[in-house]
């Protein structure tokens, strides 16, 4: 047993060595690119495979590029990133956001990448490109595009006589007692900190024609009379029972949450991912997808993920080659067949696509990605606490959102 | 010097890793600090600007009161399990390594695990469910949400004090507990004459490090309220967070942890004052 162990021992010390061995390519004249990227594949097997094949085939077509594909948590991705651009190390490419883009675009942390889909230009979603556009400069490949849509348990709704989900703000109202009545909250709205705003509160600011920034982006805008309407909207539901008891903490998982046990019935701003871990709880012939809620308009919560490259990166070109392997539309196709996202050009593929893909994908020609701001994160951080006090009953909506707002606009005049 | 020698190892380690950049701090709270690594001096501004920060000072009043509710807490359980780890005659290490069990879990495990204990549907309101209570909203009202991170802290810290005050109990001879029998005096009173004046040293220190902790607790806050719901929970150290990490006012962040500092400074001397007083 023991010369097993010894042997077992023996072996990995001979992998871990290996592993050393490989990792000083340098000296043999390969020039070594790391892209972070995140679970944009959440099963954890298949992202893996995915990305090794990735690895595999870039790596193949180019023999002097050693590629290093980071799989990195969402959990503190801004802090990590914004550390590694600080610290000038990590990686030389990394996924983001459309609202994370501006700060260290302005920062000038990353390289403008105009060039590189120049040649395709005509052929990726305009709303992709835009939202990764600052200042005129694209500083990131749009590589997938995700859209958000309502999701519903359709059979909760048929339950307490309602016969067509609902589909408009009116419409969400006047179903609220009727679910209500039967114990079942009508919206299953996130307050919880840590789910974006885009994911909650602001994809009904949008739908009522607001937005979170004035148009010069110099001071907030959200606590106009839309916004206001907006979160009287949710404390109305909240009279009404049309929101769960514990909205202003309770976070937007489907698994295990109230979605998927019956005690709420739709959620408005889902991921298609979401949509199938609710089937999987209440029978995937129970949900409903719909197109966003209408307030004056439909909006969804949209965005691209954008490869960006660090201006610190040594491997420009290495790096370069690789966003464009990457943004191709194969490799695009395949991405979001895996990821069940859709690729950012139209000229991309999917094969195979799932029904919940195939009803999400009726709402990107809505797909909105927020309110690109180099503040908006922070924003976001502070506007939260202020709706969760108007769920709480404490403030009501005109003075949550124009407290948030006195504290957002002292944030965004410090510069 | 032979002496010297033997903390040198630590004491490099201090320097490096503690002192200097409590150095670094102070002198970046005097800037404007960039993400980029850009920065310009601009004085006591940061100081000047925590004066009008609302936010900072109701962290502040949070924080106070945080401290006020958890280290007496903390006080008293460590005390009492550590007396009856005293006290128990049958299987000792048992119960002593199952008490230390928590200290050794991760925070932020103990803080999803807790989430679950409080939440609508969870185990503490089930409980009270059964005798028709509830549902209570623990981490959902802003007056309960303190106590109950509080709770968490003192389940998942309480062990180390314990430890520390067992062997603080374990030194004292027990032969004045005997003589003070004989004497005819009561268990409350041999507590109250003897165990507990000889244990003050232990008591004190026990004090001194859980008030400090208390003043940085940060894991269980960011797990499980995020500083919310409204602020409720929103101290120091997470005001320090969100301007670092999430606003990238590095300066500003800085300024705050000078504060800290200086706040547990202060209240760790007032502690010692008292300690000396109490001892001579």
């Amino acid at each position: 047993m023991r010369k097993v162990a010894a042997a077992g021992l023996a072996a990995a010390l001979g992998v871990v060595l290996a592993g050393c061995g490989s990792g000083s390519d340098s000296g043999s004249g390969k020039s070594t690119v790391t892209m972070w990227m995140y679970p944009v594949i959440s099963d954890q097997a298949k992202s893996q495979a995915f990305w090794a094949k990735v690895e595999k085939g870039f790596e193949t077509a180019n023999p002097a590029v050693d590629l290093k594909i980071d799989l990195q948590p969402w959990e503190g991705r801004q802090e990590k990133v914004t550390t590694a651009l600080a610290a000038k190390k990590g990686f030389d490419l990394v996924v983001l956001g459309p609202d994370q883009i501006p700060q260290y675009a302005q920062q000038g942390s990353l390289v403008a990448l105009d060039d590189l889909v120049a040649p395709a230009k005509s052929a990726y979603l305009p709303a992709a490109l835009n939202a990764l556009t600052v200042d005129g400069k694209l500083y990131g490949v749009p590589i997938y595009q995700t859209i958000t849509a309502p999701i519903y348990n359709k059979k909760a709704f048929a339950d307490a006589g309602v016969t067509e989900v609902p589909g408009t703000w009116a419409a969400l109202k006047e179903a609220a007692p009727k679910l209500a009545a039967k114990k079942v909250a009508v919206l299953d709205y996130p307050g919880a900190p840590e789910v974006s705003l885009n994911q909650s509160f602001y994809p009904l600011l949008w739908s009522n024609g607001g937005s979170v920034f004035a148009q010069d982006g110099k001071s907030v805008a959200f606590n106009g009379p839309e916004g206001v309407a907006a979160l009287q909207l949710l404390l109305d539901l909240k009279a009404a029972g049309g929101i769960p008891e514990n909205a202003a903490t309770k976070s937007n998982e489907i698994e295990g949450g109230p979605l998927a046990s019956g005690k709420t019935a739709m959620y408005h701003a889902a991921t298609a991912l979401q949509a199938v871990q609710l089937g999987a709880a209440i029978g995937a012939e129970n949900v409903g997808i719909g197109l966003p809620l209408e307030g004056s308009k439909r909006v969804a919560f949209g965005i691209p993920g954008g490869l960006v490259l660090a201006k610190h990166s040594p491997q420009q070109a290495e790096a370069r080659k690789f966003a464009e392997y990457l943004s191709s539309p194969e490799v695009a196709a395949d991405l979001a067949k895996e990821s069940g996202f859709f690729p950012a050009r139209t000229d991309a593929t999917v094969p195979g696509q799932s029904p919940e893909a195939t009803e999400f994908a009726k709402s990107l020609e809505f797909a909105f990605p927020g309110d690109t701001h180099p503040k908006a994160r922070q924003v976001m951080s502070l506007i939260a606490p202020h709706i969760q006090a108007a769920l709480l009953g404490k403030e009501d909506a005109k003075k949550a959102l124009d407290a948030a707002a006195q504290e957002a606009n002292t944030l965004l005049a410090s510069g | 010097m032979t002496g010297l020698l033997f903390v040198l190892p630590m004491l490099v380690l201090f320097v490096i890793f503690r002192f200097v950049p409590t150095l670094g701090a102070a002198g970046m709270s005097l800037t404007d600090y960039k993400v980029s690594g850009e920065w310009s001096f601009v004085g006591v501004d940061n100081y000047a600007r925590l004066l009008d920060d609302p936010l900072f000072l109701a962290s502040l009043r949070t924080t106070l009161l945080y401290v006020a509710v958890y280290v007496p807490l903390t006080m008293l359980v460590s005390l009492g399990t550590a007396l009856m780890l005293n006290a128990a005659i049958y299987a000792k290490g048992l119960f002593r390594g199952m008490l230390f069990l928590p200290y050794v879990t991760s925070f932020v495990l103990a803080g999803v695990i807790w989430r679950w204990i409080y939440e609508f549907d969870g185990l503490l309101n089930g409980l009270l469910a059964k005798v028709d209570l509830g549902p209570v909203g623990f981490l959902e009202q802003s007056s309960l949400v303190l106590p109950a991170l509080a709770v968490v802290s003192v389940w998942k810290g309480f062990g180390y004090s314990m430890l520390i005050l067992l062997a603080g109990l374990k030194s004292i001879p027990g032969s004045y507990l005997e003589a003070a029998r004989v004497d005819g005096a009561n268990a409350w009173q041999r507590f109250r004459r003897i165990t507990l004046p000889l244990l003050r040293p232990a008591l004190f220190f026990v004090l001194i490090i859980e008030t400090i902790g208390a003043f940085q607790t940060f894991d269980t806050i960011y797990v499980m309220t995020g500083g919310g719901p409204a602020r409720a929970s929103y101290t120091l150290i997470y005001g320090l967070y969100e301007q670092g990490f999430k606003f990238f006012d590095f300066g500003y962040a800085a300024t705050l942890g000078m504060v800290l500092f200086a706040v547990v400074l202060v209240v760790s001397l007032i502690q010692r004052r008292l300690l000396d007083r109490g001892t001579s």
